[in-house]
């Protein structure tokens, strides 16, 4: 192989055989206008998040009610703790449950978004735990996520993770995994959280809190 | 100018290599590696990716005429609605409920979405919904039709943006129907202001006649 200091070549300069550029010397001025590069050329990053506002969650028997502002009876509620700047961000509420045992829900739907790689990893990431006071006996929390086929009609449940412990005052991120083989970009999920506790004691307020919900799934681009 | 040299060895050069002229890399040789770490790679260089869909979330719609309103559970007068039907048996539609007999009627149903910024700017925008009629057919006619105008954001808007005229559902086979906008002056950012409408007539179906829409996407021109 010749070896050479320096070249500088006076019109082209191309090979048969590979041209490589130095590292990490390509900048923008070198990629021509038109160079469409390829969504699939791009780097896949794993569990990006989509964001699912909790305040479009619904109440899970009834798509045409918000959550209540107080937990009861088998719905989950939003609590917005009533004093906008007061260190306290909105939260998906079980209420206090001290002393009872409880089964309460809330529903969303989230889209996934076009940059979605078909049939890559997806998984919800929920913020969970309790405020206060863990529960003596259960705290979990529990997801259902269902492929809509967009005409009413739904497949079957696609989250593989089991409910997960939540009774804890450190409140944490809980991922659960889904099936994800033929899902696509535009897919419509409709999916459920349920909180079910059990507390016998009752040594003060123990409050299950979902602080947010969010979709992780692998984008290109 | 001089003759062309060819070099019919490997070479590899300990400094820099420029060329007056093009400098090709061989086809699919650059990685990410080549790519300087602050090269800005500006967005209209990438491929155009046509008519990805973006979910208007079926939760979004509200009163067309009081968007301080979500879809009523039950339809009813002018609106349409948002049925959950039984979570785990069924999935999320906007509906028009149960239209058997009931002669002509209409309902309406709006949303605000909100052009995402990845859009190619004056690229094809359109907006698609799944639709079809569950349990029954209407014996005479159902429509959906879509509306589509601009927010000028300062309460005025643009004239409808939809040009296509509305499309019969009136089959028990879903399907998507595709409502094309204009998409001069359009770019990321832009604010619409969507409006459904379902049209159904039915004057002598003894079983039920409901209008579904399963899903509601904008699908537009972007690049990564």
């Amino acid at each position: 192989m010749l070896t050479v200091p320096h070249l500088f070549v006076q019109g082209d300069l191309t090979s048969a055989a590979t041209l490589t550029p130095g590292l990490a010397t390509i900048l923008n001025a070198h990629v021509a206008p038109d160079a469409a590069i390829a969504r699939t050329k791009l780097q896949r990053e794993n569990y990006a998040p989509v964001d699912i506002d909790i305040n479009s969650m619904r109440v899970w028997n009834d798509l045409g009610a918000l959550l209540p502002g107080a937990a009861s009876g088998d719905d989950l509620a939003i609590e917005d703790n009533a004093s906008f700047g007061s260190s306290t961000s909105p939260y998906i509420s079980g209420g206090d449950v001290g002393g009872i045992g409880t089964d309460r829900y809330a529903r969303g739907m989230v889209a996934l978004p076009p940059e979605y790689v078909s049939g890559a990893p997806v998984r919800f990431e929920i913020f969970a735990g309790f405020l206060t006071t863990a529960p003596d006996d259960a705290g979990f929390l529990d997801l259902s996520v269902y492929k809509s086929n967009q005409e009413a009609g739904i497949g079957s449940d696609l989250v593989t993770t089991e409910q997960i412990d939540i009774a804890s005052t450190t409140i944490s991120q809980r991922n659960y995994a889904i099936t994800s083989t033929g899902l696509v970009a535009g897919d419509l999920l409709d999916f459920r959280v349920h909180v079910s506790t059990n507390d016998v004691g009752d040594a003060g307020a123990m409050v299950p809190v979902i602080g947010s919900i969010q979709l992780g799934c692998q984008i290109q681009g | 100018m001089a003759s062309d040299a060819v070099i019919v060895d490997d070479i590899h050069i300990a400094g820099d290599v420029s060329a007056g002229g093009l400098a090709v890399p061989a086809d699919a040789s650059i990685e990410d590696k080549h790519i300087a770490a602050s090269a800005a790679i500006e967005r209209y260089k990438m491929a155009q990716d046509a008519t990805a869909p973006f979910s208007v979330p079926l939760l979004s719609f509200r009163v067309w005429n009081n968007l301080g309103s979500l879809l009523p559970s039950t339809p009813a007068s002018d609106d349409l609605g948002i049925v959950g039907g039984a979570f785990a048996t069924a999935s999320p539609v906007i509906s028009s409920g149960d239209l058997k007999a009931a002669g002509a009627t209409t309902r309406y149903a709006r949303a605000i979405y909100q052009i995402p910024p990845e859009y190619d700017a004056f690229a094809t925008v359109q907006i698609v919904c799944h639709a079809g009629m569950n349990t029954t057919v209407a014996d005479n006619s159902a429509t959906l039709d879509v509306e589509c105008y601009r927010s000028d954001r300062d309460g005025s808007m643009s004239a409808d943006l939809a040009t296509t005229a509305a499309q019969s559902i009136n089959s028990l086979t879903f399907a998507d129907k595709t409502f094309a906008v204009t998409s001069t002056a359009m770019r990321g950012g832009a604010i619409l202001d969507l409006r459904l409408t379902v049209a159904v007539n039915d004057a002598a179906t003894g079983t039920a006649v409901i209008a579904m829409v399963g899903a509601v996407e904008v699908q537009c021109d972007i690049r990564a």
